[in-house]
């Protein structure tokens, strides 16, 4: 339904508005993981394969005009390659992380042991570093980053304005960024 | 199923053993303009460890894509008042102008000679013709004053006449 030619008439513009958004929400729960899988892979940094990875799925719903429809896997790996490619330009780096130290850092939800390991040395990293962080963004980042807990459940724990929580996990992740990248 | 257009797509790319372990940048790009490259990777990613995205970033990217379709859509908007606007704009110039040529047309192409002799006669006869009624009205008017003048006179010397008779 989407990719049939645009028609007048303001309904099924918002039909195929809601379209989109639907079909933007199945490319996230479908091939979310293997996006950051590969802006991770490429980029070698959590917070940047995190941006990537955004930018991949934005660029996705800007362009859905375009796509065919026929293979979306390959299509949305494609976008994520390119925009991990101008990202290794922009930072000058010619170099794409090596097999050893992609697995020296990578996580992995399969249920098996090796990957249990990598999953845990990913959060022992992301825990030491948010260990480095000052109050109160120490408490905000272990919540959010490592806790994996939402800005509400963060707000009724802290009893904080829903605003000041999110403009300190904001900062406490430009500051994990710039640690993960020293490191 | 690998159609023909696949292959020779496969063939003319040259999709050779790629390390996808060890990848280079030149190996990347070309798996970023190809789609079977791009879809063996995406397997290779799969089978090998895949890593799981943060909870946050789904939220993130559906509040991101609806603002960009708000922006858009008042982006759509104004494009489309703006166009009204040129084209309101480009008529009035059209009419400016075909006006300014209708006037030139008239000025330039309209016989000048026959009208110059005609306008002056009309002219003319019209201002002759007021000259002479307006010369006739004060020749009445002065002819009427004389003779109320003379009357007067008149009446004045029978007046002075019979009052000398009664002394």
């Amino acid at each position: 339904m989407i990719f049939q030619t645009r028609s007048s008439g303001r309904q099924e513009e918002e039909v195929e508005k809601i379209d989109c958004d639907n079909y933007l929400e199945h490319l996230i729960n479908a091939y979310g993981n293997l996006v950051f899988s590969i802006c991770f892979r490429l980029a070698g940094s959590y917070f940047d394969a995190e941006d990537l990875t955004q930018d991949t799925f934005l660029s996705a719903y800007k362009n859905l005009h375009t796509f065919d429809g026929k293979n979306d896997k390959a299509w949305v790996c494609r976008i994520a390659t390119n925009k991990c490619l101008d990202y290794l330009k922009r930072a000058g780096r010619n170099v794409v992380p090596m097999e050893d130290t992609y697995f020296n850092e990578v996580q992995c939800n399969k249920p098996s042991p090796e990957e249990y390991v990598l999953e845990t040395d990913m959060k022992q990293e992301l825990y030491n570093l948010c260990s480095h962080l000052k109050p109160p963004y120490q408490e905000i980042a272990l919540d959010y980053f490592y806790y994996e807990k939402d800005i509400s459940e963060i707000v009724k724990q802290s009893g904080k304005n829903v605003k000041t929580i999110q403009t300190q996990v904001y900062r406490s992740k430009i500051m994990l960024r710039k640690l993960w990248r020293k490191e | 199923m690998v159609t023909e257009e696949k292959q020779i797509g496969f063939t003319a790319c040259n999709h050779k053993n790629i390390d996808f372990k060890n990848i280079a940048l030149e190996e990347l790009e070309h798996i970023a303009s190809c789609e079977i490259c791009a879809a063996q990777y995406a397997g290779f990613i799969e089978k090998q460890a895949m890593i799981k995205a943060p909870h946050y970033l789904k939220d993130n990217i559906l509040k991101k894509s609806r603002a960009f379709s708000g922006v858009w859509n008042i982006n759509k908007h104004i494009r489309l008042q703006m166009s009204w606007k040129r084209l309101q704009m480009f008529c009035y110039g059209m009419k400016i102008g075909l006006a300014m040529c209708g006037a030139l047309a008239i000025l330039f192409l309209v016989p000048v000679g026959d009208s110059q002799q005609k306008e002056p006669a009309v002219g003319v006869n019209f201002i002759d013709k007021m000259n002479r009624e307006l010369r006739e009205f004060s020749d009445n008017v002065l002819e009427y004053t004389d003779l109320l003048v003379l009357n007067s006179d008149a009446n004045n010397k029978e007046d002075i006449s019979h009052d000398k008779e009664k002394e």
